[in-house]
């Protein structure tokens, strides 16, 4: 298990202190995989770095299976070559003057382990790369390089496994079959891993859970469903997919369901299970507001269901993008292409409670 | 499992960590080759008598140079020099450059690695050949067109105008070097953008191309000037039998005053004020590269540069560039070897024909003083290249890994040494440990490995810098976390990728030390003697112009040999550092260019 509690980070740019991360603190199940999501900048890099030992915290307590790594309390930190941890990173890092061989091997070589050979073979055997390990890694493609990185990281028993957007420096194709074979890698090994990333697809597809970051802080932790479905958090739901997010003010509370004020008129959501606030927002996916041509057609026609005009029509391939504009509020609507090529504009949409999710005001520094 | 038995270091930021103890250290040895000997040289010129231990100050000896009319002659001679030599190479310089890189010369890769050979001739032995072909008593060309025609000798090499041509042909190569990267990195579609206009050859050149590659041509200019004002073996060997005197010949000549003790204080008081404009020099060449690199950015898209058609010019440029190779390597180097196989010097002639033997060979390379020069020469030559290449290597690992302070004075201090002229160092030197007497090396060849190693460090980093910051940090990191400490990340991840770049560093600098001839005449004793100093020997006396030329054909065939072993390496250097991720560069050391700096 790994504890993270209290990390700040300041850099010292130009004679001016720039803070990273401030105060950010978590915890990972040990064979859990947890994902580190947020934009560029955010700190989620530099937090890795600090579990690693690749930078200094300016405070923080660090424990991996209740051993400090780094404690600003004890005034201890285990240096980073004795952390036994294993680390891949975005550029891949492969040594170009090594084959792929000597490149897995020199973990086990600098800590003096017996027995090599068969733990290389079996690393790179997990990669799928056993038959390259006389190749120098230079020759490799992306992939295979970053396979080489993987088969580094995984050969010796690492308590921990951080990963520092491995794949974003490969074609989409080649990223989306890492992602399955990434994930199924660390399920067979059950290693803790910890995963950075600004891709929000790739967060849900790999991890248990995920923590949203934005500027130092953590916003919000959860399992990726609930991250997407439920957000609880307003800088959430508008970094993770798309939303469409309307001001509102609840009117009452009846325990199953609530009703809110919005410039579109009432709306009904599921319940606001833990909005103490009365002021916020009401976020819906774009994907999950069914929309027709009949009021008729809907699901179940009786609640929330608002008369808009299309205002614009975008193909995507898979789905359809729609603006809707209703009242003086433009939703984002997604459907699936047989709504299409209708010649009509005018359309009925439903929000249907239980998608529909009352957010407090972000108030920043607290999370 | 971590090994929790194992003690865990303290917090690095409540102790002093290794590496700051390390950076320490090098500051310090860098701030003893750099700034003392400096600090000595400017103090010697506020001194009654020029030594540092008098009591008392004095402006006397500035007062002296600035009411003396031969100053500002001085001044006027040094500038003309200059900037005449800078001229002539640079344009040459970046006409050969364009031609090789954008135009479809033929030939191109033997053009190219012939323009670089030039440098294997150290500019005391081209400036001794020319003496030997266009000197008016003895010059060959002369001595011929009299012959034929009568009359009075038809070039005088003893000549400013002289020294300005035999100091730019030496200089082109250089400047060729510096302003061809950034021809061939420019981005083609520039050019053909103004092409596309209508713009014919000459006015895309006019106005498109050279204002792009301004930076880079400023640049060579200010790296060329500068080492022009401190140059001392052409003016010494072609002004001063004709006292034109220049800075340095005038130091050299102050310095070895034949009647009593030379004038420090004068010198030091000439050398304060000279070294003013080499440090403003010096940075505004720092501040150019930092531009140049800027502007002609790799933008990493494979293209093929679309090649300009010379057409009927084709063979014309051809001929320019074989002439220019003919006046700088061709002519001077036959010259000397005629001189070496002949017993005493004579013009092209059958009877002379008939004389040629390696006798002087012989009798040349058996003579006491040659092996005393040949040893000292080699340990030299090897020691030097190997401190600066390891010590380079070192610095340029804590200028990435240390903090920016830190980072600023070492990346400083190291190439401070480029602005100081080899000279003055030497005779700095000779301050040092005639006064400070705790290491008894003053007379010993170690003195000359000292001047060396800091005149050089300051190519040896900019070369070693530029490759460490094309090593991706990641590479180090993922050795630290695969359990490397970082002495053994730094021997096993960094050593064997810079090797290279080590390598390039090891031969430039032993090509330069070898053909090395201010610091070592200042530094010469009986017992310090070199190939180089032995070569201005030899010259100086009227009666040994063969054992000059013998010994000069010798340390030319080294040189050559080494310099074509180092495009070797630095054709290999190029071709695996195109393949591996780069590290991000920081601006403010993205000036690290690695240009081959000439030797003063």
């Amino acid at each position: 298990m790994l504890k993270v509690e209290g990390l700040w980070k300041t850099y010292t740019v130009d004679g001016g202190e720039i803070p990273a991360v401030r105060g950010v603190g978590f915890t990972v199940e040990t064979g859990e995989f947890f994902t580190l999501l947020g934009p560029s900048g955010c700190g989620k890099s530099t937090t890795l770095r600090c579990i690693a030992g690749l930078e200094v915290p300016n405070s923080a307590e660090i424990t991996l299976d209740e051993i400090d790594l780094f404690s600003s309390r004890q005034r201890r930190s285990v240096p980073i070559h004795k952390r036994n941890i294993g680390m891949v990173f975005q550029s891949y890092a492969i040594w170009p003057h090594m084959s792929v061989y000597d490149n897995v091997d020199f973990p086990l070589k600098v800590k003096g382990i017996p027995d090599r050979r068969e733990k290389v073979m079996r690393a790179l055997e997990l990669v799928g790369l056993h038959r390259l390990e006389d190749r120098s890694a230079t020759d490799l493609s992306g992939g295979q390089q970053q396979r080489v990185a993987i088969a580094r990281a995984i050969v010796m028993d690492v308590d921990l496994l951080l990963f520092d957007e491995p794949l974003s420096n490969l074609d989409s194709k080649l990223r989306i079959q890492m992602r399955f074979e990434l994930r199924q890698l660390q399920k067979q090994l059950g290693i803790t891993s910890i995963y950075v990333t600004h891709d929000q697809e790739e967060a849900m597809v790999l991890s248990d859970r995920v923590a949203v970051m934005d500027d130092g802080h953590i916003v919000e932790v959860g399992k990726s469903q609930d991250i997407y479905l439920k957000p609880r958090k307003l800088f959430t739901a508008k970094f993770v997919g798309q939303s469409n997010l309307l001001s509102c003010e609840v009117v009452s509370v009846d325990g199953v369901n609530a009703t809110v004020k919005t410039v579109i008129g009432e709306i009904t959501t599921g319940a606001p299970d833990r909005s103490a606030s009365s002021e916020g927002f009401l976020m819906i996916r774009p994907e999950h507001i069914p929309m027709s041509w009949t009021q008729e057609e809907l699901p179940s026609s009786d609640v929330n269901v608002f008369e808009g005009t299309i205002i614009s029509e975008t193909f995507t391939g898979k789905l359809v993008d729609y603006r809707v504009r209703v009242g003086e509020f433009t939703f984002e609507v997604q459907t699936p292409l047989h709504h299409a090529l209708q010649k009509q504009n005018r359309v009925f949409i439903q929000l249907p409670p239980e998608r529909c999710v009352m957010l407090a005001k972000d108030t920043p520094g607290t999370s | 499992m971590i090994d929790a038995t194992r003690p865990v270091t303290k917090l690095p930021t409540l102790r002093i960590r290794g590496i700051h103890v390390v950076v320490g250290a090098v500051l310090i040895l860098l701030g003893y080759l750099v700034v003392v000997p400096l600090v000595l040289l400017v103090l010697s010129g506020f001194k009654e008598t020029g030594f540092i231990f008098d009591a008392g100050f004095t402006l006397r000896h500035f007062i002296e140079i600035y009411v003396d009319a031969r100053t500002y002659e001085l001044i006027l001679n040094t500038l003309v020099f200059a900037t005449g030599s800078t001229l002539v190479s640079l344009c040459l310089g970046v006409m050969f450059a364009w031609l090789t890189e954008r135009t479809d010369l033929p030939f191109k890769t033997a053009t190219r690695i012939s323009l670089i050979l030039p440098m294997a001739i150290p500019g005391v032995l081209l400036a001794v050949g020319w003496v030997l072909l266009a000197s008016p008593r003895i010059g060959m060309i002369n001595r011929i067109f009299v012959t034929l025609f009568g009359g009075d000798p038809l070039v005088d090499i003893f000549t400013m105008s002289g020294m300005i041509f035999v100091q730019g042909l030496s200089f082109t190569p250089t400047a060729y070097l510096i302003v061809s990267p950034s021809f061939r990195r420019m981005d083609p579609l520039l050019e053909e953008a103004a092409a596309i206009f209508g713009a014919n050859l000459f006015r895309t050149l006019r106005h498109v191309v050279i204002p792009l590659l301004l930076p880079s041509i400023l640049a060579a200019g200010a790296m060329v000037f500068l080492v022009s004002l401190v140059v001392f073996d052409v003016p010494g060997t072609l002004g001063m039998p004709s006292r034109i005197f220049v800075f340095s010949s005038e130091i050299f000549a102050a310095a070895s005053a034949p009647l009593g003790v030379p004038e420090f204080g004068r010198i030091g008081a000439l050398s304060t004020l000279f070294m003013f404009f080499t440090f403003t020099l010096a940075l505004f060449y720092n501040y150019m590269t930092r531009r140049a690199s800027r502007f002609t950015t790799v933008t990493g898209k494979g293209y093929r540069p679309k090649l300009i058609e010379l057409g009927r010019w084709k063979m014309f440029a051809l001929a320019v560039i074989i002439f220019y190779l003919a006046l700088s390597l061709l002519l001077p180097f036959v010259t000397l070897l005629w001189t070496s196989l002949l017993p005493f010097y004579q013009p092209f002639s059958w009877d002379a024909l008939q004389m040629l033997s390696f006798e002087g060979y012989r009798t040349t390379l058996s003579l006491t003083r040659v092996h005393l020069a040949l040893s000292n020469t080699f340990v030299v030559v090897v020691v030097t290249s190997m401190v600066v290449a390891i010590f380079s290597t070192v610095i340029s690992w804590l200028i990435v890994h240390s903090h920016p302070y830190a980072r600023r004075a070492l990346d400083l201090l190291s190439f401070f040494p480029l602005a100081i002229p080899h000279l003055m160092l030497g005779l700095a030197l000779i301050y040092v440990y005639l006064t400070l007497r705790f290491l008894p090396i003053y007379g010993t060849v170690w003195i000359l490995v000292i001047a060396f190693v800091t005149t050089y460090i300051a190519f040896g980093t900019r070369t070693t810098n530029a490759a460490m910051f094309q090593l991706h940090q990641e590479l180090e990191e993922a050795a630290r976390v695969s359990g490397a400490s970082r002495l053994r990340a730094f021997k096993e991840i960094i050593i064997p990728l810079i090797v290279p770049a080590m390598l390039n560093v090891t031969i430039w600098v032993a090509a330069h030390s070898m053909r090395e001839l201010s610091a070592s005449l200042m530094l010469r004793t009986s017992k310090s003697v070199v190939i180089s100093t032995l070569i201005w020997e030899f010259w100086a006396e009227d009666s040994a112009t063969t054992e000059a030329a013998v010994l000069g054909i010798v340390m030319i065939l080294i040189l050559l040999l080494l310099t074509v072993v180092g495009i070797i390496v630095f054709e290999r250097t190029s071709r695996v550092r195109s393949s591996r991720p780069r590290r991000t560069v920081e601006p403010d050391l993205r000036n690290t260019l690695s240009v081959e700096h000439p030797s003063p």
